[in-house]
């Protein structure tokens, strides 16, 4: 048998992915804040978007199933994950919905099951599950004001119209991404239980088989902050071009 | 204290998911281990005066190119070693998508030559094994039915055929069934690729763990750790 000796990580020198992944979290928080109001209003108006006439506002606005009550084990494990942001923000701003469930909604939590396979009740399928109906919420707040941006390469104003399957799709990247940092957290815990491990296994394999399709995803999606959220939540060769190439900072937000 | 990371090899058909392994094997090391590895073909033409012999003699193999192409990529596996491979194990794994395996099987399946006497003519020129070998099993009907559904040109006329295949199968088995002849694969195990892929990952994964191969994650951080 093989023996040899992993090199210590040099102290000092965490992976600047880790990094990056940071400064991406913290842009979709500023970005939340930053137009708040503006995507109230446009949820309170419930009027048909100008570039996607067919999605029905109410429902990107609602808010995700919460975490069970009775434990806090899955709140922690996200919370030890970084995404604390995540689950909570859509939970506090989250409205109700008319209709029990939406298009993004059901996009989550085919996200959810596929990774899961029938595991449930455990701090970390309840933190994958609650990660996937976030995503539904932050694609469908991106995507109420998208009308409102910029597209993410020219930017200018008034990315064109897109099809509203694209955002079930970027619902199911986005949500894969989130779950994949969920179990990462859970397998730094402890990289015993097998059912974690073959969890992490269909997100890594699933992320395989998307990767082809992110490009064209972008491309369509188009504009600025709806690009950010998917490009830099999937594990993709693109994850995180936008601070390699040393910018990042200074667009419009 | 020699510290360093793995030098992984994945081995199979054309079709039995060697691609989807690397690139799980990378996603894994990169997401979960903090580490990104160094991904290399069997080929990677450092050797700069031996890459037309490679071009010749993969894509036009006959009796008169076969020692120059032996020669080739010997050299070429030599300069990958020593300019890639030895120098990155230090700071991250390193990945190869083919490696000695295929070679043997190449030259047993395209000029009858025995397996042993290829092995002996690479061993002259490598002095280093990867630490793994995983190869992907699969029948063969199987494997071709996959590489042919797949998009791109990956496929080969003269390569991708039942019999060729069905014999680069035939170099594998006989190979892997006698590891103590062939140190230079290092430790060699056998993945049952019918599997979904992702179990595939998991069984390589598991592998891996059993070896020490991995860093232990809840002790990762600090410090490292000593294996073997």
């Amino acid at each position: 048998m093989t023996s040899l000796t992993l090199p210590p990580r040099p102290p000092g020198s965490p992976p600047l992915a880790h990094a990056w992944q940071t400064l991406a979290d913290g842009l979709l928080t500023q970005r939340l804040h930053l137009h708040l109001d503006e995507w109230r209003t446009v949820v309170a108006e419930g009027k048909a978007l100008p570039d996607v006439p067919s999605a029905d506002v109410s429902l990107l606005a609602r808010r995700p199933s919460p975490l069970p009550e009775d434990d806090d084990t899955a709140l922690m494990l996200l919370e030890g994950a970084g995404l604390g942001f995540w689950w909570e923000l859509p939970q506090r701003y989250g409205s109700d919905a008319r209709d029990p469930c939406g298009f993004l909604a059901h996009a989550a939590d085919a996200a959810a099951r596929s990774i899961l396979a029938g595991r449930s009740k455990s701090a970390w399928s309840d933190a994958v599950t609650a990660v996937s109906g976030a995503a539904a919420w932050w694609v469908g707040f991106f995507a109420a004001i998208r009308h409102r941006g910029v597209h993410h390469v020219t930017l200018e104003p008034r990315p064109g119209p897109f099809h509203e399957q694209a955002l079930g799709t970027a619902v199911s990247v986005v949500a894969h991404g989130m779950a994949m940092r969920v179990l990462e957290a859970a397998l730094h815990t402890s990289d015993d239980d097998p059912a974690v491990r073959a969890a992490y296994c269909r997100a890594v394999e699933a992320g395989i088989c998307m990767e082809p399709e992110l490009p064209r995803l972008v491309d369509e999606l188009a504009e600025l902050r709806l690009v950010d959220l998917v490009s830099t939540t999937a594990r993709w060769r693109g994850r995180f071009t936008k601070y390699a190439g040393g910018t990042g900072a200074g667009q419009v937000e | 204290m020699n510290d360093r990371y793995p030098f992984i090899v994945v081995e199979g058909l054309d079709g039995t998911g060697k691609t989807t392994l690397r690139k799980g094997l990378f996603r894994l090391w990169e997401g979960l281990y903090g580490v990104t590895p160094l991904c290399v073909l069997t080929t990677n033409f450092l050797a700069t005066d031996q890459a037309a012999a490679i071009i010749t003699g993969k894509y036009q193999p006959n009796a008169g190119n076969h020692d120059a192409y032996l020669s080739a990529i010997a050299a070429d596996k030599r300069a990958t070693l020593e300019r890639l491979v030895l120098p990155q194990r230090s700071a991250r794994p390193v990945i190869a998508d083919r490696w000695l395996l295929s070679e043997l099987a190449f030259f047993a399946v395209k000029h009858g030559m025995k397996v042993s006497k290829t092995y002996e003519a690479l061993a002259t020129r490598l002095t280093t094994a990867p630490d793994l070998t995983l190869v992907l099993d699969l029948e063969t009907d199987a494997s071709m039915s996959r590489a042919q559904a797949r998009q791109g040109d990956a496929v080969r006329a003269d390569w991708d055929v039942h019999d060729v295949q069905s014999r680069v199968r035939e170099t594998y088995e006989a190979v892997v069934t006698k590891p103590d002849e062939f140190p230079l694969l290092g430790d060699v195990v056998r993945l049952d690729a019918r599997r979904p892929r992702c179990e595939v990952l998991l069984a390589a994964w598991d592998v891996l763990r059993e070896r020490h191969l991995v860093p232990s994650l809840t002790a990762q951080v600090e410090g490292g750790e000593n294996h073997g």
